[in-house]
């Protein structure tokens, strides 16, 4: 039976706000319309040959919560995973889902995602979804499945679940030693910033301050070469950003001076990645006349160019603030 | 000996998951539907092997197994669990009371010992009446041969969780001679490079057994089998026939010895009328009550095991429902084979929209053409996403939007990540366009290029630094 024009019209929508990525819109439509009209339409939608509708369907049960939602999930992405590469956008898809979900259920649906996928020989990526849904759950009967997971991993796939492991393991005053630990390689210090983009408890903006101290000490050789320490650079000005109204009025003086110093640095950057989220940053945290220095450092690509003529102008607008000096 | 499809199973077991599951698909999927089984929704139908029922308009179904891991409910099996079989197999032919006994290794000269007693006769026309007449030379006396003696042997090589069940089990003459029969009239068959079981009580076993357990874990059974029989025989000491026995202790794992005890038993069940068929089948099932199958099972006639890991299934009428085949042995989804209309690549995954098969095959043949200049990491419609694999986000969102898909994406062998969108309508033009722009800004590091599906060239970003093509 053909929905109703109404019904179409509505999951086109959420369609299109997924597969463009605005999960804003997305949450919006499913929210408008409420769990009790919406979970039957979610429901058929999973059940849809396209895999644009099932990815939104997992998205709008994701946003609708609730222990019904985790156990058809779990259905779907047991079918999923059958399909092969059909369903890989949809595992994906699901795996973001249930991190969504507040119920335990939905926690032990990821664990066995992650025994099942480090039977063979993942994606990167899946794995760095995987671990970004975990941590959303986090929890301490996580940890024996995430070392084991670890230990069949290869290392340049296993980074992010290494993070994982750490922010599992350790308490915040644990995680600001560990991050200061020379002895530590950049890369697992790299893997838990990556972890932390994906949410921020308000327990760990208090261990941030380490990790910025970490890519100041690595900020000139970051600026010189693209490699391990641009990609740590590049990944705390990543999980600053996306969360800058919360951490960046509360850090500490020195730390956001650092932050500044850190930015004039890697604006000038060779890997454009640090030099354009340096310019994005220091919108934030620094002063007038570092415009200049965004200036004379803006590249000739114009959408790139555009970061950089933006943050200067911001910058120029804006009153000197003594404490960042 | 090993098999072809043997081989090919195996190989799907210790591979990468996604190349195993590649294994089980060659041919793209088309329109999939799901059952609604009575455990749909269920907390338990989870538990289930998710198996995949291609309907054809015409033809045989043809159903493709995942290659999970072994239910871990299923790795472990207790002495408890199968007592009640131990007393009816007992009842067959009590077992020799524990004395020392001298055992004599069956040499060249004499393959076995004597001739088969009445009740081992009995055993074997049992077998003969229900899964057809042996594939493989039968011993005068199966009690005695090679073959069960190492059987006996390999229980000690077993893990900690099965081994105790397994001795007692091969320790009773009747359920040895059980599982040897087994091998010789059902395994046996897995010899051929495509098995065909023809029997309809066999086909359905082996529907049943694959929808329970999956064709990887039957097959590599069924090799295992097969490899200890074939090493039995050919053993002339014993030393090697003790190696042959370990060799096979240490394949079985709970769920294989789960699927020899069923095999075995259900070949005697004339004799065995206090264990009935829907009591076995609670040693296979994660449920905790025998799962029952659904009503086509019964009109099973034939069953096909092909080379690309598919069950092709003979006499279940076109059009029916998963559930109906299914019931709770498995969670179970019908896909419907396209009869006309465009078949949608999916190699690199799903369409990107049934609505436009141009635009899902632009996308295909742009993963094809990157695979063979040997990128890595190929994904379609996937979240964005560093060389490395990290998601990367929009520092200058447009609306609140941080995160983009790529419809094709790919790392090149010199490790630089290469993103491609298409427009596929017009009336998308300016959002691609905000979407290219975003995408530049969250990995500037990456090749980015924006095509209308005609092959124009929308727009293109090169890293500074880096090579193009």
């Amino acid at each position: 039976m053909t929905p109703r024009p109404d019904v179409m019209q509505w999951r086109q929508e959420l369609v299109d706000a997924c597969r463009f990525g605005d999960e804003a819109r997305a949450g919006a439509l499913v929210t408008q319309l409420g769990t009790r009209k919406a979970r039957p339409l979610l429901e058929e939608m999973l059940t849809h040959p396209d895999a644009l509708v099932r990815q939104a369907a997992a998205f709008g049960l994701g946003a609708l919560g609730g222990a019904a939602s985790a156990r058809r999930l779990e259905q779907q992405l047991a079918i999923e995973e059958a399909r092969d590469a059909d369903g890989e956008s949809v595992v994906e898809a699901i795996t973001q889902a249930l991190g969504r979900i507040t119920e335990s259920g939905a926690r032990t649906t990821l664990v066995r995602r992650l025994e099942r996928l480090v039977t063979g020989k993942p994606d990167p990526g899946d794995v760095s979804a995987l671990a970004h849904a975990l941590w959303r759950k986090r929890h301490p009967d996580l940890l024996p499945s995430v070392r084991r997971g670890l230990k069949r991993l290869e290392p340049l796939v296993s980074r992010p679940l290494h993070g994982l492991l750490m922010l599992l393991e350790k308490s915040p005053e644990e995680l600001r030693q560990w991050a200061l630990d020379p002895a530590i390689p950049v890369g697992h210090k790299t893997g838990v910033l990556s972890v932390l983009e994906e949410e921020l408890p308000e327990s760990l903006v208090s261990a941030l301050p380490p990790f910025i101290s970490v890519a100041r000490s690595l900020s000139e050789t970051a600026a010189r070469h693209q490699g391990e320490a641009s990609y740590y650079c590049d990944r705390l000005l990543i999980l600053l950003l996306l969360h800058e109204e919360r951490v960046l009025p509360t850090l500490p003086p020195e730390s956001r001076a650092e932050l500044r110093d850190l930015a004039r640095t890697l604006v000038a950057a060779t890997a454009l990645n640090c030099a354009l989220r340096a310019a994005s940053l220091l919108k934030f945290v620094g002063q007038p006349e570092d415009a200049d220095i965004i200036e004379a450092h803006r590249p000739a690509e114009p959408v790139l160019a555009r970061v950089f003529d933006d943050a200067a102008r911001a910058l120029r607008n804006r009153p000197v603030t003594p404490a960042a000096r | 000996m090993a098999l072809a499809l043997g081989f090919a199973l195996l190989s799907a077991c210790a591979t990468s998951r996604v190349q195993a599951v590649s294994l089980l698909h060659s041919q793209p999927p088309a329109v999939v539907r799901q059952q609604a089984t009575p455990l749909a929704g269920g907390p338990l139908s989870a538990e289930l092997l998710p198996v995949l029922i291609h309907t054809p308009l015409e033809g045989p179904l043809r159903l493709s197994f995942p290659a999970l891991a072994p239910h871990s409910s299923l790795e472990a099996l207790t002495v408890t669990e199968i007592r009640p079989l131990l007393g009816a197999f007992d009842s067959i032919r009590p077992r020799a009371t524990p004395r020392l006994r001298l055992m004599e290794f069956p040499g060249a000269t004499n393959p076995t010992q004597g001739a088969a007693t009445a009740w081992e006769q009995r055993l074997r026309e049992e077998f003969f009446s229900l899964y057809g007449p042996a594939l493989l030379p039968v011993p005068e006396s199966l009690e005695s041969s090679r073959l069960s003696l190492a059987l006996k042997l390999s229980t000690r090589y077993m893990g900690d969780g099965i081994r105790e069940a397994a001795q007692e089990l091969f320790n009773a003459p009747a359920f040895l001679t059980s599982v040897s029969l087994s091998i010789l009239v059902y395994f046996a068959a897995w010899l051929a490079p495509e098995p065909f079981f023809s029997k309809a009580f066999v086909a359905t076993l082996t529907v049943r057994l694959a929808l329970l357990v999956g064709l990887v874990e039957l097959g590599r059974l069924a090799l295992a089998c097969l490899r200890l029989h074939q090493e039995a025989e050919a053993a002339t000491t014993h030393q090697e026939l003790e190696a042959a026995a370990e060799r096979f202790g240490r394949s079985v794992g709970g769920t294989a010895l789960r699927v020899l005890v069923v095999v075995a038993s259900l070949g005697v069940p004339q004799v065995l009328p206090k264990v009935p068929e829907g009591g076995l089948w609670t040693l296979l099932s994660p449920l905790r009550h025998a799962p029952a199958g659904g009503p086509a099972l019964g009109s099973i006639t034939t069953v096909q095991i092909v080379a690309d890991g598919t069950l092709v299934v003979t006499g279940v009428a076109t059009g029916t429902a998963a559930a109906s085949l299914c019931g709770e042995l498995a969670f179970c989804a019908a896909m419907d084979d396209p009869g006309g209309g465009p078949r949608l690549s999916t190699r690199y995954g799903k369409p990107h929209t049934r609505q436009n098969p141009p635009h899902n095959e632009a996308i295909e043949e742009e993963l094809a053409r990157r695979e063979a200049a040997g990128h890595t990491a190929l994904r379609k419609n996937k979240a964005q996403r560093t060389a490395q694999g990290d998601r990367v986000y929009d520092s200058e969102p447009v609306q609140g939007v941080r995160s983009r898909k790529p419809d094709v994406t790919s790392v090149r062998p010199d490790g630089v990540r290469h993103n491609t969108n298409y427009v596929s309508n017009a009336r998308d033009v300016q959002r691609e366009l905000t979407a290219f722009e975003s995408m530049i800004r969250a990995d500037p590091l990456a090749i980015h290029e924006l095509y209308l599906l005609d092959g124009t060239l929308l727009r293109r970003y090169v890293p500074r630094g880096v090579s193009f093509p």
